[in-house]
C-alpha cells in the first residue's frame, strides 16, 4: 500500500530520453488502463450481485466505480495539460479523450442515480446500470474513433518504445494498478462499514 | 485498515514543498556560459573547415541559443510538474476524503454502541 | 404464442393510452417542433448556409428534438406504470417481466417514429433543407431515424424503468440516458448528413454501428428487465 505510493514516486525518477513532459504519459495512459480495469470489475461485481444478491458484490462493485471514476478523472486532467503542450490547445475532440469524457459521464451518472433511491433498489438498479455503462464502453470508443475525421498526430504510445521507457511504464502501471487495489479495499470497507452502521441506527431508532 | 492521518500531511508536504520550488524559483541552470566559452573554443580549436573569424558573434549566438533551450526546458518541466501536480492533488484529496469519512463512520458507530449499551 | 400475444397486448393497451387521450401526443409533438425552432431561431437564417453546413445543422436539430422528445415520452409512458402501482398488477397478472420490456420497447418505438414521420418533413422545411432531398431520400432517411429510435429506445425504457422510482424522473433519465445514447446520435447524424447532402449514405459503418447497438442493448436489457420491475 504504501509501497505503491513509493513505487509511483520512483517512477518518476526513471530516466527516459524524450522530453521531459512526455513523463505524463506514464500516468496519463496508465491511469485510463486502470479506468477500464475499474469498471470492468464493477461490471463483472454488478452481474455477480444480480445473480447472488449479495451486499459484498454491491459494496465492491460501487467502491470500484468510484475509484475508477476518480482515475478517470485524472486521464481528463492530465490529458489536456498534455495537449495544451504538445498541440496548443486544452481539448481538441481527441478520440482517447472524448470517450474517456463519456465514460466518465457515464460513471457520474451511475452515482447521481445510487444517490437518489432507497437503499434497497439502489445496489439492483446500480448494478444494471453498471452492466449496461461497461458495455456501451468498447462501443463509443469504436465509434469515437470513426468519428473524428481530422487527421491528428498519432497519439498512440502503444508503438514501439525503448525499452527504458518501456520499464518506467510498465512500473507505473503496477504502482497505479497496486494503488487501485489499495483504494478498493479500503473503500469496500468504508461502504460495509456504513452500511452496517446504517442498519444499526434503524434498529434502535425504531425499537 | 486505517491510514494515518499524519503520513499523508507528510506526503502533501514533501510534495506542494517540491512543487513549490520547482514553481517560483528559477530552473536551476544546467549550462553556464563559462562552459559556453569553454566549449566552444575547444570546438573552434578542432573545427576541420576554414577557422571562423568573428569568434565573438559566434559566442554571443551560441548564448543566445543556450538561453532559448533553458526557456524551452524551464516551459515543459512546467508542464510536467503541473501534470503531476494535479494527479497527486486528486489522489491526495480523495484519500483524505475517505479517511474524513472514515472517522466520522467510527465517530457514529461509538455513538451508536454507547446507546445500544445504555 | 403466449409470447407475442401478451406482447400484442400490452402494446395495445400503451397506445390506445397514448393515442386516446391526446395529451401525450400533442405534448410530446409540440415540445419537438419548439425545440426544433428554438434551434432556428439560435441560428439565424438557414438559407445563407452552404449545402454541407445545412445537412450537419439539419441532421442536429433532427437527432437532437428526437432525443429530447423521447426522453419525455419514456418518461411518461413509465409515469403511467408507476403511478397507480399498475406495475405491480401487471406483474400478478402473470406478464413475464421481458415481456413488458418487449412490449415497453415497441409502444414507445411506435409512438416515436409516428412522430418522426409527421415532423422530419416540417423541421426540413424549418431548416430550409426540405428541397434537398427527394422522396426516395426522405424515406430512407427516416429509416435511419427509426433504427436509431430502436436502439433509443432498447436503452431508454429500462433506463427509464429505474428512474421512474426516484424524485428525479426525467432530469435523472437525461443524466442517465445521454451518456449512454452518444453513439446512437453520432451514427444518426452522420448517416443524416450523407444523406442530406449527398442523397446516398456513403459508407456502411455507421448503420452497422446502429444495428450493433440496437441488438446489443436490446439483448441486454432484455435479460435485465426483472431487476428493475422487483421494486
Amino acid at each position: 500500500m504504501f509501497w505503491a505510493l513509493y513505487l509511483v514516486f520512483g517512477c518518476a525518477v526513471v530516466e527516459e530520453t524524450m522530453l521531459e513532459v512526455q513523463k505524463i504519459f506514464y500516468f496519463h495512459v496508465s491511469s485510463a488502463f486502470v479506468a477500464f480495469t475499474a469498471y470492468a470489475f464493477t461490471c463483472v461485481c454488478s452481474l455477480l450481485y444480480l445473480i447472488r444478491k449479495s451486499e459484498k458484490f454491491d459494496a465492491l462493485g460501487s467502491a470500484s466505480a468510484e475509484i475508477g471514476l476518480v482515475f478517470c478523472t485524472i486521464v481528463l486532467v492530465t490529458g489536456p495539460i498534455w495537449a495544451r503542450f504538445a498541440w496548443g490547445t486544452w481539448w481538441n475532440w481527441e478520440a482517447r479523450l472524448t470517450s474517456t469524457l463519456i465514460l466518465w459521464l457515464m460513471y457520474i451518472g451511475y452515482f447521481v442515480l445510487r444517490a437518489m433511491l432507497d437503499i434497497d433498489l439502489r445496489k439492483t438498479y446500480s448494478s444494471v446500470l453498471g452492466v449496461l455503462a461497461f458495455l456501451n464502453v468498447p462501443i463509443v470508443y469504436y465509434s469515437v474513433e470513426v468519428w473524428q475525421d481530422r487527421l491528428h498526430p498519432p497519439t498512440n504510445t502503444k508503438s514501439q518504445l525503448p525499452p527504458s521507457m518501456t520499464e518506467s511504464w510498465l512500473v507505473s502501471w503496477l504502482a497505479l494498478t497496486l494503488l487501485y487495489v489499495f483504494l478498493l479495499i479500503l473503500r469496500t470497507q468504508l461502504v460495509q462499514m456504513k452500511s452496517r452502521i446504517d442498519v444499526l441506527q434503524y434498529d434502535q431508532v425504531n425499537r | 485498515m486505517l491510514i494515518p492521518k499524519t503520513f499523508l500531511f507528510i506526503v502533501m508536504f514533501v510534495f506542494v514543498l517540491f512543487v513549490g520550488l520547482f514553481l517560483l524559483s528559477e530552473i536551476p541552470v544546467i549550462i553556464t556560459s563559462d562552459e559556453v566559452f569553454l566549449a566552444l573554443s575547444e570546438s573552434i580549436d578542432e573545427s576541420v573547415v576554414t577557422p571562423i573569424v568573428n569568434e565573438a558573434k559566434v559566442e554571443m549566438l551560441v548564448k543566445q541559443s543556450v538561453a532559448k533551450l533553458e526557456q524551452r526546458q524551464a516551459t515543459r518541466l512546467k508542464y510536467l510538474v503541473s501534470a503531476y501536480f494535479a494527479i497527486w492533488l486528486i489522489f491526495f484529496v480523495y484519500t483524505f476524503w475517505l479517511v474524513r469519512m472514515q472517522s466520522e463512520l467510527l465517530k457514529r458507530l461509538e455513538l451508536v454502541e454507547k446507546s445500544r449499551k445504555a | 404464442m403466449d409470447v407475442i400475444r401478451q406482447v400484442l397486448w400490452l402494446v395495445h393497451k400503451d397506445l390506445i393510452l397514448q393515442f386516446r387521450t391526446k395529451d401525450t401526443l400533442v405534448l410530446v409533438f409540440m415540445f419537438s417542433l419548439l425545440v426544433v425552432l428554438a434551434f432556428v431561431f439560435s441560428m439565424g437564417p438557414f438559407f445563407s448556409f452552404g449545402l454541407e453546413e445545412r445537412s450537419k445543422l439539419a441532421a442536429s436539430v433532427l437527432w437532437i428534438s428526437f432525443t429530447f422528445a423521447g426522453i419525455i415520452t419514456l418518461t411518461r409512458s413509465f409515469d403511467v406504470e408507476r403511478s397507480d402501482g399498475a406495475v405491480h398488477i401487471i406483474r400478478l397478472a402473470g406478464v413475464d417481466p421481458s415481456n413488458f420490456y418487449i412490449s415497453k420497447v415497441l409502444s414507445n418505438f411506435i409512438f416515436l417514429t409516428v412522430l418522426e414521420f409527421i415532423l422530419t418533413p416540417v423541421s426540413l422545411q424549418f431548416v430550409e433543407s426540405l428541397d434537398l432531398v427527394s422522396v426516395i431520400t426522405l424515406f430512407k432517411l427516416l429509416g435511419i431515424l427509426s433504427i436509431g429510435t430502436l436502439g433509443l429506445c432498447a436503452v431508454g425504457v429500462i433506463l427509464s424503468g429505474m428512474a421512474s422510482t426516484t424524485r428525479g424522473k426525467e432530469s435523472l433519465l437525461s443524466v442517465l440516458l445521454l451518456p449512454l445514447v452518444i453513439p446512437v446520435i453520432m451514427a444518426g447524424t452522420k448517416c443524416t448528413v450523407s444523406l442530406l447532402s449527398t442523397g446516398t449514405l456513403q459508407g456502411t459503418f455507421w448503420i452497422m454501428l446502429l444495428i450493433l447497438y440496437s441488438l446489443v442493448f436490446l439483448t441486454i436489457s432484455y435479460l435485465l428487465f426483472e431487476f428493475v420491475i422487483e421494486g
